[in-house]
């Protein structure tokens, strides 16, 4: 009885779009990467790189030692031969893209690089992955002696083996500019990160805002989420919360600014435990 | 490496469901910027709330869900725009922007409330059954018939005004405007 209207009205319809495009593709990439994570991403994401050991880590301080050198050329890496290795340093870190992949296809590696800000902890980490995500070990930062206090390493290049003759993505964390977001993050009392072996588990929001504060941080959210809830996608998001309540953990969002997780309830001793245990951090 | 990953999972949704959404969107908002936009708070939306996202074709409802309010909201967030989406906005410049402006019919059509045009579209451009569209719209079964119902004999009876011979819109419309349907 009313298809006459449903037709007239049909005939107002754009036409659909029927392809998911490149520039579709992409956008689905860049949220992946760059919108903020969930709470259960960002654990993920934080067990997965630490139970990777020593090859996942390595690129920071690459990245700081390069970035002081005179980009005299436009080129944006630089790439050598060496015992069976591509080592490369990356000389422009605000370049664009294609022009790593260019330079890196010339020495026949089908690898794309990006170098992504990232929250303290991740400066100066390699994450090489597989089209289906997975980690390629064979890939590695390069670290220079000495102690490193981040959590992925403090690489000053990536070494490629040169008969690697797969497809890889490669990120580089490096420094993020006042404002700029994070690509890539972790829990703010990570190595490297300035809440890191700070007794701050189950302390009020008034306090750990204080303890904040004196770090340079401000708070932009808070997520809510029930220490007994056994889903660990259970949260909820707010603006505010009454002082009073509980921390249980957080994460920076960009310079100066952090997402923290709260609730009424204090979190088991025995995840704080865990926490300490797994940051290298004394007991509280 | 485990269980499905957020980002597996996601990619599925996004592959499924991004022509529909991308349609729906196209659809409501006029400019390529304005449709960049809602399409990438969308899907921002649903990866961030990626265990919310119900499973099989019910995802598209919910998303339809989502960038119906996104587009309700986009006008005062104008803030949030973010730097997500460059190539897909080149793309979508590239995009017919020609509606038909079917005369007096699409006059008629867009004199209508907001709501009753999103019924309308809801069943005449993305298909939608009644209870689907009470899923997108979050009402009961109920709600949504009679709402339909009454946006269809609005667009009529807008119709009747504008142009008073209808017999080239159907029969069904003229009884539709004569309210005795």
């Amino acid at each position: 009885m009313t298809r006459d209207i449903d037709a007239l009205v049909a005939r107002f319809a754009a036409p659909p779009v029927t392809e998911v495009s490149e520039g579709a593709r992409e956008l689905m990439h860049d949220i992946m990467s760059t919108a903020e994570p969930a709470p259960r991403r960002t654990r993920r994401r934080l067990s997965l790189r630490v139970a990777i050991p020593a090859g996942a880590l390595l690129t920071a301080a690459v990245l700081a030692m390069s970035w002081l050198l005179p980009t005299s050329s436009a080129v944006a890496l630089d790439i050598k031969r060496e015992g069976g290795y591509y080592i490369i340093a990356i000389k422009d870190l605000y370049a664009d893209p294609e022009s790593y992949e260019t330079q890196l296809r010339a020495v026949g590696l089908n690898i794309s690089l990006r170098v992504i800000p990232t929250t303290p902890a991740l400066e100066g980490s390699v994450f090489p992955t597989s089209p289906d995500k997975r980690h390629l070990p064979e890939i590695q930062g390069i670290n220079p002696p000495g102690q490193c206090g981040k959590m992925d390493g403090c690489a000053i290049g990536v070494k490629i083996p040169v008969g690697f003759k797969g497809t890889a993505h490669i990120d580089v964390g490096r420094k993020a500019r006042p404002g700029e977001r994070y690509e890539s993050t972790t829990s703010f009392d990570a190595k490297g990160e300035p809440m890191h072996c700070v007794p701050y588990y189950n302390k009020s929001v008034a306090e750990v805002r204080a303890m904040l504060r004196e770090r340079g941080v401000s708070i932009e959210e808070f997520i809510v989420t029930d220490p007994d809830s056994k889903d660990a996608r259970d949260y909820d998001v707010a603006d505010s919360v009454p002082d009073s309540w509980l921390v249980h953990g957080g994460t920076l969002n960009e310079p100066g600014s952090a997402t923290i997780v709260v609730h009424e309830k204090p979190m088991p001793q025995k995840n704080i435990d865990n926490l300490n245990a797994a940051n290298g951090c004394p007991s509280s | 490496m485990g269980p499905p990953e957020p980002e597996q999972r996601f990619e599925e949704i996004y592959m499924a469901h991004y022509p529909a959404v991308a349609t729906y969107v196209r659809r409501r908002a006029s400019s390529p910027d304005d449709i960049a936009d809602v399409i990438s708070e969308t899907f921002t939306t649903a990866w961030r709330r990626l265990s919310d996202v119900p499973k099989g074709d019910e995802a598209r409802l919910w998303l339809y869900g989502v960038a119906r309010r996104v587009l309700a909201n986009h006008f005062r967030a104008e803030e949030r725009r973010a730097a997500l989406a460059l190539r897909l906005r080149d793309e979508i410049t590239t995009w017919e922007t020609s509606v038909t402006g079917d005369g007096l019919a699409h006059q008629a059509f867009r004199r209508l409330s907001d709501d009753d045009r999103e019924l309308l579209s809801l069943v005449a451009w993305e298909g939608l059954s009644g209870p689907e569209i009470a899923k997108v719209l979050g009402c009961s079964r109920g709600a949504a018939r009679l709402r339909l119902h009454r946006a269809r004999k609005r667009l009529a009876k807008e119709l009747a005004d504008l142009d008073p011979d209808l017999t080239g819109y159907g029969r069904r419309v003229v009884s539709l405007a004569k309210g005795d349907s």
